[in-house]
């Protein structure tokens, strides 16, 4: 089944990628595993952000709602859905050639306009046998609210595996030595990754 | 074999030889399955280490956490707790090295630990049997290790060499194991056993506080047991049938005999020199009879005068004596008949087990036990001297089993009476003993490092436990299993006849037992014994 | 800083206070305008009359059969409706820079209202650089003009009016639509003789009105309106029409009857200074339009034909706007509504200022560093091309500013 791309990058380095939603609002969900087609090597990424905006970054949205009565602001603005724009971005953690998924980060960032796709159940259960990507996702410093991503990213993989919590504790051991002497911040990811 | 390897426990993070390895328990064994006193091996880089768990401990690696506790209720939370978080931690206390992992080298003394991480797997069934060996001639099947149906074996030949002990406090199943051990003695070594039998237990039936019956040493092997009794009308009215009665002559009691009993017979030091004084005076075989002839005041007073005994001592003497004088089997003639009639009973291979009957106190026990002892101690020891002179094998290797043994072996005592000297002279003479007590503490702490092997039933004051594992290698480590032993059919086992230290379940002592010893017992031990006359008189 | 904000400080008070006290003045003077209008608005004929007699210097409009008075509010929406605009600007000639060439930027609106809300917006930049489009020849190749400046005011407009007319093409014929443009519909700049017959034949009539004349040949037979809008209007021709109506003088002819009479001191100065925007801002409620004009500008009058502007003021709450309209549309009541209900609603929904027409600008518009950005651009193709760059000195110095 050939996956519609969800948007495109705009802007990428080794360590992640931006691309923008081609929906606005409706970037894919925090956590979830994208990967950019490419002809030779697809770079993995977990959502770890998603940002709307102006698209001129002169021209600050101001609210137009009536206090929720009346019209909706986006029917009676169509033009608002052409003047922002809605980006992600997306940490690499591993990288896909042809079929083979591999959990270390990819020789080259992903290019720019390459599509971003949503990785597959079976993509995303490959990629979380190993749990590389949780020390990738740790050691980011420029996203404020990581714990939540790691999160929801777990919460993603869980969803994917057979035994989800059998998943979860292998996970949340990798986390635990990720983070010692912090346990109970792990134990707050977890029950957060279950939902 | 069943499986080559046992189950995997957790890895070896840090230990030393002298302090024992610790090892992480993995995530999948539960801390609350492991139990001190467990068998592991570990699987280091050029040889397999075995070893015995003796301390289980929570671990944690993170002080917050201890503050703060998680929310366990959640069972993913709760996993990766598990392993990460907190941890179970082993203490090992390293006690073979198995050689190279498959050339099955046979064990060696462990003289280093394992590299880290060493694997540590539950010692397997071939594991296990590798150390303690199979159940063949010499080795007699005592118990199974925790958790496991491998049978450990005590090599009774070795195990007969020396004077061993059996202690636990009182209800622990000293008896059982002792009839156990007994009937073992019996099948598989040469040696015979002679058994005071305080409470009337081992000879006939024995029977535990909740009325439970079991069969005695002479129901199970009737052909080679021979039942004494010190009453023997106690013994008629239980049914026993018994092979001869005891008696003591006045003659037979030697002063030592008085001084081993001056605190049960409340003497004075006085009063014990003055047993000596009169032994002195009237000859070792005569002064009791003189002394309890003793009426006329006059003589009293001369006599007393003559050797320099005051009054007052004299009457403390009297009436101590005197105690000893109501006993029904002592009396005014007996001609060392018992004495040569144990003998006799010995030398054919015959098993004595001497009954008491309604005597079972200190005094009458201690008094006979180590008469007796001692007279066919002396007995031994001659026949030996001559056998060495003679370049000839000495006479049948005897065990004596005695009961209450701090009566015998306190500090006090244990230099005067023969069984201090027995168990000191190791197996000189081919005598050893069986010690059974709840007290050792009590025992002179030499005479407890002369015990080869211990079997220590649950033992929970820390004087005993102390004193039962002083000189012994791993102290601090058997102490922990010592102490949580569970209260039945547990003991640990170490020493002279073990390779290392054993915790074991003991066999089951019972219809079970009897099956499994029946005939081949009854066989072998006459035809043993057969043999043996044979040599004995050749 | 250039500017020494101690020094202007106290200029702004005094000014602050000058004002303050021409309020007063200026209030009494609309007062009379609003007066007049009540007073005129009613005789219809006899100021048209009075139009057509009278010899002024000012610009005068021309009269529909709406009274001065009439005010008119807006009909209703139509439901599904397409607004379209466009807005342009331009990189001019610069003469700093070795190349020589101009760039029209044209942002396009189309914003679709109703059941099925859409929009799309884009920028069309056209370089301009060939000979023949760096300057506007007469027929007979005996005169030319450079485009820049006005010239090329002129036909930026013209490509803005031509995407607007692309961009109704692309509507479905059943849909209401309004265009949109920014600014005057009137290419006042070339009256009179300042620019030769054949540059201004080549920008109003084969340009502007050309594009005119296809839109409404678009608009046949479909609910289409053009409108251009001009916010903050300082235009006076209704009130010069009302100075007109109460001048004592019949027929006023100002240069003769006023002559050597000082400004301060005619008749008609009691409504001085005053544009039609505030006179409306009197006179129509918030949403309301004003009665329609029609412009009396020359180039209109002499070229427009049927694409004759027509006018009117529109009070947007905030401000007074200034809509014109071509001839055709303002003479279709039905239409001209559509125009008045539509230009509204896009100025309530752009928060005073048509969003559309807005929106158009926000694409079209070239800042700073666009330009810079540009230029940039330029220089670097040139030089790989191995053309020498030449940067005029003075271009250079505001680049890098030196101490």
């Amino acid at each position: 089944m050939a996956l519609s791309a969800l948007g495109e990058v705009i802007e990428a380095n080794t360590a992640y990628f931006v691309a923008q939603s081609y929906e606005l609002h409706n970037p894919p969900v925090l956590g979830s595993l994208v990967h950019v087609g490419d002809s030779e090597v697809d770079v993995v990424g977990v959502v770890c952000f998603a940002h709307t905006h102006s698209l001129d970054e002169g021209r600050r949205a101001i609210a137009r709602g009536n206090g929720g009565e009346g019209e909706d602001v986006f029917r009676s603005h169509p033009e608002l859905s052409k003047l922002l724009c809605t980006d992600f971005k997306a940490l690499a953690v591993g990288h896909k050639k042809g079929s083979q998924v591999f959990t270390f980060l990819s020789p080259r960032p992903a290019r720019v306009h390459g599509y971003v796709y949503l990785c597959s159940a079976d993509e995303v259960r490959e990629l979380s046998q190993s749990l590389a990507f949780l020390r990738m996702l740790l050691s980011d410093r420029s996203v404020a609210c990581m714990d939540e991503v790691v999160s929801a990213c777990l919460r993603h993989c869980a969803a994917a595996q057979e035994d989800a919590d059998s998943f979860l504790i292998r996970a949340g051991r990798e986390l635990a030595t990720l983070m010692p002497k912090d346990f109970n911040r792990v134990a707050e990811m977890l029950k957060k990754a279950r939902g | 074999m069943t499986s080559e390897h046992g189950d995997r426990l957790g890895l070896v993070i840090s230990g030393s030889l002298v302090e024992g390895i610790e090892a992480k328990l993995d995530p999948s064994a539960s801390v609350e399955d492991m139990a001190v006193g467990r068998y592991v091996t570990i699987s280091g880089e050029k040889r397999r280490f075995f070893g015995m768990v003796t301390d289980v401990s929570l671990e944690s690696s993170d002080e917050g956490l201890l503050l703060n506790p998680p929310d366990t209720s959640d069972p993913v939370i709760a996993g990766v707790l598990k392993g990460s978080g907190t941890y179970g931690r082993l203490h090992i206390l390293p006690l073979l090295s198995l050689g190279i992992a498959d050339a099955m080298d046979g064990p060696k003394p462990v003289k280093t630990v394992p590299a880290h991480f060493s694997e540590v797997r539950e010692a397997c069934q071939a594991d296990v049997e590798l150390v303690f060996g199979k159940e063949d001639e010499k080795r007699f099947h005592i118990g199974s290790p925790l958790d496991m149906e491998t049978k450990v074996c005590l090599n009774l030949g070795e195990f007969v060499k020396r004077s061993n002990g059996i202690f636990g406090k009182s209800g622990t199943g000293k008896t059982y194991l002792t009839c156990l051990l007994l009937s073992g003695i019996l099948q598989k070594s040469s040696a015979v056993s002679l058994v005071f039998d305080m409470h009337s237990e081992y000879g006939w039936e024995v029977t535990n506080e909740s009325g439970y019956r079991a069969k005695g040493l002479k129901q199970l092997f009737p052909s080679s047991v021979a039942v004494f009794a010190l009453d023997e009308e106690s013994a008629r009215s239980r049914r026993v049938s018994t092979d001869f009665v005891v008696r003591i002559g006045y003659d037979e009691v030697e002063p030592e005999d008085v001084q081993m009993l001056r605190s049960a017979l409340n003497l004075t030091e006085a009063s014990v020199q003055a047993v000596y004084q009169f032994a002195r005076r009237f000859g070792d075989r005569r002064w009791l009879a003189k002394v309890l002839s003793l009426q006329d005041a006059k003589e009293i007073e001369q006599l007393t005068a003559e050797l320099n005994i005051h009054e007052s001592t004299y009457r403390n003497l009297r009436r101590g004596l005197d105690i000893l004088r109501r006993f029904p089997f002592l009396v005014p003639e007996a001609s060392n008949t018992s004495v040569r009639e144990i003998l006799n009973h010995l030398d054919r291979g015959m098993n004595v087990v001497l009954e008491f009957g309604r005597h079972a106190d200190f005094v009458a026990y201690v008094l006979v036990a180590n008469l007796l002892s001692r007279r066919i101690y002396a007995q031994y020891r001659e026949r030996t001297e001559r056998a060495m002179g003679e370049n000839a094998p000495g006479p049948r290797p005897l065990v004596i089993t005695i009961e209450e043994a701090h009566r015998f072996l306190n500090t006090e005592v244990s230099q005067h009476t023969i069984f201090g000297t027995i168990a000191r002279e190791m197996r000189k003479y081919n005598v050893t003993l069986l010690v059974i007590d709840q007290r050792p503490s009590g025992i002179d702490e030499e005479v407890l490092s002369q015990l080869g092997t211990k079997i220590c039933c649950l033992l929970d004051n820390e004087k005993d436990i102390d004193s039962v594992l002083a000189g012994v290698s791993g102290k601090s480590e058997l102490r922990s299993i010592l102490a949580k032993l569970e209260s039945k059919q547990q003991a640990l086992i170490f020493g002279h006849a073990v390779p290392v230290p054993v915790v074991v379940r003991t066999r089951e002592y019972g219809p079970g037992f009897y099956g499994e010893i029946g005939g081949a017992g009854q066989t072998k031990g006459s035809t043993l014994t057969q043999q043996d006359i044979e040599e004995m008189w050749r | 800083m250039s500017l020494d904000l101690t020094r202007v400080v106290s200029q702004i008070d005094s000014m602050a206070a000058r004002l303050k006290a021409s309020q007063d003045d200026r209030r009494r003077r609309l007062a009379n305008a609003v007066e007049a209008v009540h007073a005129q608005g009613a005789n219809l004929d006899a100021l048209r009359l009075r139009l057509e007699q009278s010899n002024t210097t000012w610009l005068m409009p021309g009269l529909t059969g709406e009274g001065l008075a009439s005010h008119f509010s807006a009909p209703a929406t139509p439901g599904d409706h397409s607004v379209l605009a466009t807005d342009g600007s331009h990189i001019d000639l610069d003469r700093h820079h070795s190349a020589q060439c101009y760039l029209i930027n044209v942002g396009r609106v189309r914003l679709d209202y109703g059941r099925h809300p859409d929009a799309s917006m884009d920028s069309v930049p056209v370089l301009y650089y060939k000979a023949d489009e760096m300057e506007m020849a007469s027929a007979d190749g005996t005169d030319a003009r450079r485009i820049e400046g006005a010239i090329l005011g002129g036909r930026r407009a013209i490509e803005e009016c031509r995407a607007l007319g692309d961009m109704i093409a692309a509507v479905e014929r059943d849909r209401p639509a309004l265009a949109m443009l920014d600014g005057s519909l009137v290419m006042w700049e070339f009256e009179g003789q300042k620019y030769p017959e054949f540059v201004v034949r080549q920008l109003v009539d084969d340009g502007l009105l050309k594009c005119l004349d296809d839109i409404r040949a678009l608009a046949e037979g479909r609910d289409l309106g053009l409108a251009s809008y001009i916010s903050a209007p300082r235009s006076t021709e209704v009130m010069n029409a009302l100075r007109l109506a109460s001048c004592p003088h019949h027929p006023a002819d100002c240069d003769r009857c006023c002559r050597g009479v000082p400004r301060k001191d005619r008749p008609c100065e009691v409504m001085a200074e005053l544009s039609d925007a505030a006179l409306f801002a009197e006179l129509l409620s918030v949403g309301e339009r004003s009665a329609m004009f029609i412009s009396r500008s020359r180039v209109v009058n002499e070229r427009y034909g049927a694409h004759r502007v027509y006018f009117c003021y529109l009070n947007m709450g905030g401000e007074v706007a200034r809509i014109e309209v071509p001839g055709w549309v303002g003479e279709n009541a039905a239409t001209m509504g559509m125009v008045h209900s539509l230009v509204l609603e896009q100025c309530r929904l752009g928060d005073g200022y048509p969003v559309s027409l807005s929106e158009a600008h926000q694409k079209a518009v070239l800042n700073g560093a666009d330009r810079e950005c540009f230029w940039t651009l330029v220089e670097r193709s040139l030089a790989e091309d191995g053309m020498p760059a030449w940067i005029s000195n003075k271009s250079k110095s505001k680049r890098r500013p030196w101490v």
